[in-house]
């Protein structure tokens, strides 16, 4: 069955969301882009409101992501289209300025999937604290990132503990964090098989930061160097524990999770596109030249309609890659369709809003300026344009293993 | 509840045609471009009663709607585009039939549905350069008197049911042009030279030489309608068939490379193992899935009874893009073998350019987006000043 509509609660969602981004995330964007700081008093708010930046299950205190049980009119369930729906309105707001939301981030779900139910409470419990605090997630580094196999930070068993050692790059919130999970190998020659993950709480010794990035984009958002020097980790801490890691579904089990991740950055690539789509037709309407508004050239219409429609085929190959997940249906293809589409669209978009809008489009006291900057790391992460088109490869012809 | 599988029954009316296009289409495609479809051919496609599927009930049809249609046109294009465009005995001229929705329309279609000919749009002209049609529509007495000539009618001529636009009023524009039905055959209208043309030749594209043509007072269709407004909904039409048909081009020669790069091999692998040729496919499977979804969205807002005008237009423009990139894309990694005619690619290259000029093509269907998203008329954007071609009115 064919239908596009949006049940009762993706719409509340997405509108709950879309006031959230406009009211309270929109207003401090470009003064964040400047000063590379989010003010503490945004930060509480967002607290106060219970906006969490991943769902924090009910025994840890969170509110649970409240969607496991929700299903959508069919009786099936509709986690991840109300996660994509809510996704773009919300890098609408702002791009930078979402990544810094109080939570766990990307360290919640290897948390969630493979933490013991003790690890989950000492972990995500810290979140119940009305003071807002960050998890973060710690896999590449400097010569390994999509290529998980190729990590080197090192991890070496010393009686009840491990002795980590090794550099982790390019980390969101990893100096703020109050523990990270860094991925390591308990021995190189095994690759995956060997690999382990271990929660680090800020403040270990031999645990510290290194350079904070100064990026092209995402001026807002902390992108840490961590450095591990001889940082011992108890084994209580060791993910999952050590029987996690019998089995062959350990690691890889925590890195399916990312499947579900991909269409979110594609649904936040979407609305960061859409909400430069819309600042460049308010500004067509207002701006003339030669004594007719800029939009009424045909030249201006051509940019302004060949984004219009591939921001609308973004979402809708990211609404497809969420709808298989809900219906248990594979989506490694299709999430990665999705996310290479939407990404290398929103890039080409936004390049044509600038154009559009002209000098306009390039001074910083615009959106578009900021969103050029911005997007443009959203065909780098969560696996490059490049990876993604690898997992599609890989999927369309028979017999490729790998290139 | 934003579900994206096909039910059932639309599933099982997809595999008919796929299993139709596979036997029927893609193994005479050359003999069908040569010379067109068999009447064997038409008679196996009769007999599975898909022609008029989305006609309402009073113009005979199934009323089925936008969706099924497009399922069914793109499985068709999938065997081939030019195979599916002669398929449609309704044309363009059904369409405008359609979008006009009077009695006398439905009643001409119910007709064109029983019997097996088909039906031609004469439209445009050449050299047209006010808003006025050339042709003219004279009322004598009872009787209307239409002369001109119309260009790029596709199966004009021979056709059992012609419908002409013709201006009756001077200097009036397209508010003073009539929409006229030719039942039949009439020695005031007979098919000029036949234009060569570059892609879709399953279809004869001719001129259409109109002398003298004696009509009923009652050929005229559109009295008391505003021309404007039909023609926003006969371009709304002809754009869902278009986006269906590119969709099934761009996923063919998707599906042909993608199916050649694993046979090919160079430098001891398949050519579809070095990455600058999959991630191309990859790319072209994206393309076409991405196009389709459009269509099925736009579709489906016309289903739900929904303004679709906006859709329809960035679904076609979406899809027709796919198209064009696929196909070249096809030719380039078939390299020679996709340049020359023992393979189908460098024909659906052909096909998708002239897949865009029929109906609104690509910048006018830009300009209803822009004009929708600027809170402008549609209608303005019908006017879009670009040379016309078959099936366009303007």
């Amino acid at each position: 069955m064919i239908d596009f509509t949006l049940s009762e609660m993706q719409d509340t969602v997405r509108q709950m969301v879309h006031w959230l981004a406009e009211n309270e995330i929109r207003p401090i964007a470009l003064e964040a882009d400047r000063t590379h700081q989010i003010p503490l008093e945004f930060l509480k708010k967002m607290k106060e409101l219970g906006i969490s930046s991943g769902a924090i299950s009910k025994r840890a205190g969170g509110e649970g992501d409240g969607l496991g049980e929700n299903k959508d009119g069919r009786g099936v369930k509709q986690t991840n289209r109300v996660a994509v729906i809510g996704s773009e309105e919300m890098a609408w707001g702002d791009p930078a300025v979402i990544l810094t939301m109080p939570g766990p981030g990307l360290g919640g779900p290897p948390v969630e999937f493979m933490g013991t139910p003790e690890q989950k409470d000492k972990y995500l419990g810290i979140f119940k604290d009305p003071e807002p605090k960050w998890g973060a997630y710690g896999l590449t580094e400097p010569v390994a990132g999509s290529d998980v196999a190729g990590i080197k930070t090192t991890a070496r068993k010393d009686g009840n503990h491990y002795v980590l050692n090794g550099r982790k790059c390019f980390i969101t919130n990893g100096a703020r964090a109050s523990w990270v999970v860094i991925f390591a190998t308990v021995d190189a020659s095994k690759g995956r098989a060997g690999h382990r993950a271990f929660v680090v709480q800020k403040g270990t010794p031999g645990f510290t930061v290194g350079k904070i990035e100064e990026k092209m984009g995402l001026r807002a958002s902390e992108t840490a160097e961590l450095v591990l020097e001889d940082v011992r980790v108890h084994q209580d801490d060791l993910l999952g524990g050590e029987k996690h890691y019998e089995g062959k579904e350990g690691f890889m089990g925590a890195m399916k999770t990312f499947d579900s991740t991909r269409p979110m950055v594609a649904a936040m690539a979407t609305g960061i596109a859409r909400a430069a789509y819309e600042k460049a037709i308010d500004f067509t309407k207002e701006h003339f030249d030669l004594s007719r508004p800029i939009a009424r050239y045909h030249a201006v219409e051509e940019l302004l309609a060949r984004s219009q429609r591939r921001i609308e085929a973004s979402r809708l190959l990211v609404w497809r890659a969420a709808w298989m997940a809900d219906s248990g249906l594979p989506n490694a293809k299709e999430a990665s369709m999705a996310k290479a589409y939407a990404a290398r669209t929103a890039v080409e978009v936004l390049s044509d809003l600038v154009q559009v809008m002209g000098a306009a489009g390039v001074m910083n006291d615009h959106f578009v300026e900021k969103w050029y900057r911005d997007i443009k790391v959203y065909d780098i992460f969560e696996g490059t344009g490049e990876i993604q088109r690898i997992v599609i490869s890989k999927r369309i012809l028979k017999d490729l293993k790998a290139f | 509840m934003l579900s994206l599988g096909l039910s059932e029954e639309l599933t099982a009316i997809q595999s008919t045609v796929r299993q139709f296009a596979s036997e029927h289409l893609r193994p005479k495609l050359r003999a069908i471009e040569k010379s067109g479809l068999t009447a064997d051919t038409r008679a196996r496609f009769a007999e599975l009663g898909l022609f008029g599927v989305d006609w309402p009930e009073a113009a005979g049809g199934q009323a089925l709607g936008a969706i099924t249609r497009a399922v069914i046109e793109e499985e068709l294009a999938y065997g081939d585009p030019g195979a599916a465009l002669a398929l449609d005995r309704g044309g363009a001229a059904a369409q405008l039939l359609l979008a006009l929705g009077t009695d006398r329309a439905h009643a001409a279609l119910e007709k064109l549905l029983e019997g097996d000919g088909h039906a031609a749009l004469g439209a445009a002209e050449e050299g047209k350069a006010r808003d006025d049609f050339r042709t003219t529509a004279v009322k004598q007495g009872n009787e209307w008197v239409l002369n001109g000539k119309k260009a790029y009618v596709l199966g004009g001529g021979d056709a059992a049911l012609h419908v002409i636009l013709a201006q009756v009023d001077a200097n009036a524009g397209l508010e003073g042009a009539g929409i006229f039905l030719v039942e039949g055959s009439n020695v005031g209208i007979r098919a000029g030279r036949t234009h060569t043309t570059l892609g879709l030749q399953a279809v004869p594209v001719r001129e259409l030489v109109i002398e003298g043509l004696k009509l009923p007072s009652s050929a005229r269709l559109d009295e008391k309608v505003s021309l404007h407004k039909i023609l926003r909904r006969y371009y709304d039409r002809i754009s869902l068939v278009t986006s269906a048909r590119a969709v099934g081009l761009a996923a063919a020669s998707y599906e042909y490379a993608r199916a050649y790069a694993e046979e090919r091999t160079a430098f001891g692998k398949p050519i579809g193992h070095f990455q600058a040729i999959a991630f191309l496919l990859s790319d072209m499977a994206i393309a076409a899935d991405a196009a389709r979804l459009m269509t099925w969205k736009a579709a489906w807002q016309l289903d739900q009874n929904q303004p679709a005008s906006a859709e329809l237009a960035g679904a076609q423009a979406q899809a027709l893009e796919a198209a064009f990139f696929c196909a070249n894309s096809a030719i380039q990694v078939l390299g020679g073998a996709g340049y020359v005619q023992d393979h189908p690619v460098e024909k659906w290259s052909r096909d998708a350019k002239t897949l865009s000029l029929y109906g609104q093509h690509a910048q006018a269907s830009h300009a209803v987006l822009a004009a929708s998203a600027l809170g402008r008329s549609l209608e303005s954007a019908d006017l879009f000043p670009l040379p016309s071609l078959h099936a366009s009115l303007s």
